[in-house]
């Protein structure tokens, strides 16, 4: 078996099985990208994992974690307007923090090409909501791609990169959890001879400068090159029609459905097992929508079910379309609340074509057997630095006290036994809603966390302004040294890609007067710092850190001659205060059925974070046998 | 042919590695192979589940639906009946006893191993304790594959190659480990299954 990077980089031919992330990273070496950037986030983290797989030396193409996705996606507009085709990619909610920038590029000559690559989350399965992109689509006149598959992702991703090229436009490659995580055999092309990076801006190839009246013919333009794409949606092979068993009568009436990328898959499966004459109209390349296509295939029809993930975007599009144009085609749709939110797997979608079309879909596909299991709650690794931190903050914190969560690792604070972190709404929030909450506030205490790379992603601008005004809360700077939550991706504070950008000096150069910087492992200090800044009148900082040990112990594990090392509970001294287990909550420790504290090997890393909080202090180093 | 396999476990037990075994042996057969793997928090502990879908015909979800899987297999017993649900109704479940006992409720594994025996179709194998006796602990993921390897609807040799392939840059030692591992698997459950 070849090492991945050689399948990756292969100039021939060749089929693979590989997964949707990793099929897009071929298709830009295919497409022959030139510059890539991107912030960590699910679901497209492994795009990554592949184009930094491949030795520098190989690369023709120029990839950077960029710190934010705003930053990221002015890194690709300015590559792009070099005559550099460009790629941009992040998860769902990485738009909104692009969308600054984002929402202009459908105004922009991009003289070199750009495919933005979003991941969204249909189901919420790693992120803070499960926001729709296909409206940001409309919103900036973006025209967008859904694959279905990751060989379609693939075939897709290269579409996408010749169409922008050819009309000099941006186009979003939609990717969904489902896509981006699918393996399957795809049948890869070549990969042509390496064309160098050009540095061909000419202000001429604009206007770039889209101010006051100025932008009127820019958005005329963004208009016009959207229809010139709907010609090619009319005719592109991604949209069409799926039809097992013909699209004849059931019951005197001619039925359809209309669908896009997973979901259609579910139907199309539902359509073999039911057996009956529907059929389905898959449209992939979604926007601006083949209104020919649709109309043509409502026109033949009695009545059309449309079933789309997530927000009711082509449906109001069809609907309206059927408006104007007259179209006597009953119009059904999904109904509840419920059928607008998560993803529509094949029994979901089987329980909306049969609560429409019951003498159609009529199997009964209950499941035979019931589930028996007890949720395994998402928890931080044993020898987490944010364990240690979380116990010895709460026993600091004055009655009363507001604890503000952030994104990150450190997210998980909110569960028991720690119950800290009680609100969140996007990465680095923490800072401004902390000071909204002490503003007025003369009787409760407030504290903030936030993670490192949160710190550089978009923590700035609210503690900035928490100094300029010196809001009275304190933030705890919950540094691992890594972007843990998505894989451990390199940030400006870890030193992997240039030289590392200290936390403490950014804040002594703001003018932070309160600033303390300890290891969680240190509890006692830890507790002492955070009483002390909590008394400190105005904006405190105490930066809590400890590396990220699931990272460390990887290394570790690597190394010649490694010897995994455990603690354990001398059973004469444990009284049973049960600290370990209810307060301080390391998965590695067991209370079994006779009431005794024992240490689960498999799990326990040895780091002996957890000796300070025992009471009695019954747990110490094992003598591991030589 | 159809085999829809339910892969099951927690979060760094190695099912991605029972999926690439299986998955290889399939499609160097010429079959169809879809699966749809679960990333998200790389921490340790979670469960994870992964569908693997082989079929001679086009396969157009990377999702099994409920009722339709033909096999849960799964490295950590709990995690065998979380799935249930997809399981068909004279589908099997192929599990590992040894418990990943890293949550306060988990439950009594004498009502885990209960709930398993209800299912028609089962087989319960201490995949770890096997792995250990053939002095390879980390092959225990390839015993489970071993245990299912009757349902698989592909020939035993194509698991051997597909066990060749993954971890032939490894060396020949790990490749006999893992093969003496499948083995070891195949024959616990064929005398199980006489018992």
């Amino acid at each position: 078996m070849k090492k991945f990077y050689e399948q990756l980089t292969d100039k021939q031919p060749w089929n693979g099985l590989f997964m949707g992330n990793h099929a897009v990273a071929r298709a830009m070496l295919e497409a022959g990208v030139k510059v890539i950037t991107s912030y960590p986030g699910s679901p497209t983290p492994e795009i990554a994992e592949a184009l930094n797989s491949v030795p520098q030396e190989m690369r023709d193409y120029h990839f950077e974690w960029a710190t934010n996705e705003k930053v990221a996606t002015e890194i690709a507009f300015g590559s792009s307007i070099n005559g550099n085709l460009s790629t941009v990619f992040f998860k769902s909610v990485g738009l909104n923090v692009a969308s600054d920038s984002f929402v202009q590029l459908g105004l922009m000559n991009l003289t070199g090409g750009l495919v933005i690559i979003l991941g969204d989350d249909p189901g919420a399965n790693s992120s803070q909501n499960e926001q729709d992109n296909r409206h940001f689509a409309r919103m900036s006149y973006i025209p967008v791609m859904e694959p279905a598959t990751p060989a379609e992702a693939y075939q897709m991703f290269l579409e996408a990169a010749k169409l922008s090229k050819q009309h000099q436009m941006p186009i979003i490659l939609r990717l969904t959890t489902h896509v981006c995580h699918a393996k399957e055999l795809i049948k890869f092309g070549s990969v042509g001879e390496s064309k160098g990076f050009r540095a061909d801006f000419d202000a001429k190839n604009g206007p770039y400068l889209p101010i006051t009246r100025a932008v009127f013919p820019l958005k005329k333009k963004a208009m016009e090159k959207l229809d010139l794409l709907k010609k090619v949606s009319e005719k592109s092979p991604f949209n069409k029609i799926y039809s097992p068993f013909g699209s004849g009568d059931i019951n005197g009436k001619k039925l359809g459905i209309i669908s896009s990328s997973m979901p259609a898959l579910s139907i199309m499966e539902n359509l073999d097992k039911a057996g009956k004459s529907v059929d389905l109209l898959q449209i992939n390349f979604s926007y601006p929508m083949p209104e020919e296509m649709i109309s043509d295939y409502l026109k033949g029809r009695d009545e059309v079910l449309i079933i789309e993930e997530l927000d009711r975007i082509m449906e109001y599009e069809i609907k309206s379309l059927a408006f104007d144009r007259n179209i006597k085609c009953r119009i059904l749709t999904r109904g509840t609340h419920e059928e607008i939110m998560g993803e529509l797997t094949s029994e979901r979608t089987w329980d909306i074509l049969s609560g429409h079309w019951p003498q159609v879909f009529e199997i009964n596909i209950d499941p035979v057997h019931e589930p028996f299991a007890n949720p395994r709650i998402a928890q931080m690794c044993p020898g987490c630095g944010h364990r240690s931190a979380f116990h010895a903050i709460k026993q600091a914190l004055p009655e009363g006290t507001i604890t503000v969560g952030d994104i990150g690792c450190h997210s998980l604070g909110f569960f028991e036994p720690y119950n800290m972190g009680e609100m969140l709404l996007s990465m680095g929030h923490s800072n401004g809603t902390a000071a909204g909450l002490t503003i007025g506030n003369e009787r409760r205490k407030v504290l903030a966390f936030i993670g490192d790379s949160t710190f550089f992603h978009a923590g700035l601008p609210a503690i900035i302004n928490a100094v300029l005004y010196d809001h009275d809360f304190t933030l705890v700077v919950m540094e691992n040294n890594t972007t843990a939550m998505t894989g451990h991706q390199p940030h400006a504070g870890t030193g992997e890609i240039g030289e590392k950008i200290s936390i403490d000096k950014v804040l002594e150069s703001f003018g932070v007067k309160f600033i303390r910087r300890i290891d969680t492992y240190q509890q006692k200090k830890l507790a002492e710092y955070i009483k002390e800044s909590l008394d400190h009148k105005g904006f405190s900082v105490v930066i809590a850190s400890h590396p990220c040990m699931l990272k460390f112990m990887k290394q570790q594990r690597r190394k010649e001659g490694f010897v995994q090392k455990h603690v354990e509970i001398d059973q004469n001294k444990c009284e049973r205060h049960l600290t370990c287990i209810e307060k301080f909550g390391c998965p590695s420790f067991k209370k079994n059925d006779d009431g005794s504290i024992t240490v689960n090997e498999d799990l326990c890393i040895g780091d002996g974070s957890c000796r300070p909080t025992c009471p009695v202090s019954a747990i110490d180093f094992k003598k591991e046998a030589e | 042919m159809k085999k829809d396999i339910i892969l099951s476990g927690v979060g760094g037990q190695g099912i991605l590695s029972i999926a690439t075994v299986i998955g290889y042996a399939a499609i160097s057969k010429g079959l169809h192979m879809k699966q749809a793997e679960v990333h998200g928090m790389s921490q340790r502990g979670g469960d994870v589940q992964s569908h693997l879908r082989i079929s001679d015909k086009e396969i157009f979800s990377d999702l099994i639906p409920f009722g339709g899987a033909d096999i849960i297999l799964s490295i950590e017993p709990m995690e065998s009946i979380r799935y249930l649900p997809y399981l068909s109704e004279d589908g099997w479940v192929i599990t590992n006893k040894t418990p990943y006992d890293n949550i306060v409720k988990y439950p009594d594994i004498a009502d885990v191993e209960a709930e398993i025996k209800k299912v028609k179709n089962h087989i319960l194998i201490d995949a770890d304790d096997i792995a250990k006796k053939i002095g390879s602990p980390m092959s225990m993921n390839m015993v489970m594959i071993g245990a299912a390897s009757g349902f698989l609807g592909m020939d035993y040799s194509e698991l051997e190659k597909g066990i060749k392939f993954i971890f032939g840059k490894k060396g020949e030692d790990v490749v006999n480990k893992n093969i003496e591992a499948l083995k070891a698997g195949k024959d616990f459950a064929e005398t199980y299954l006489k018992k």
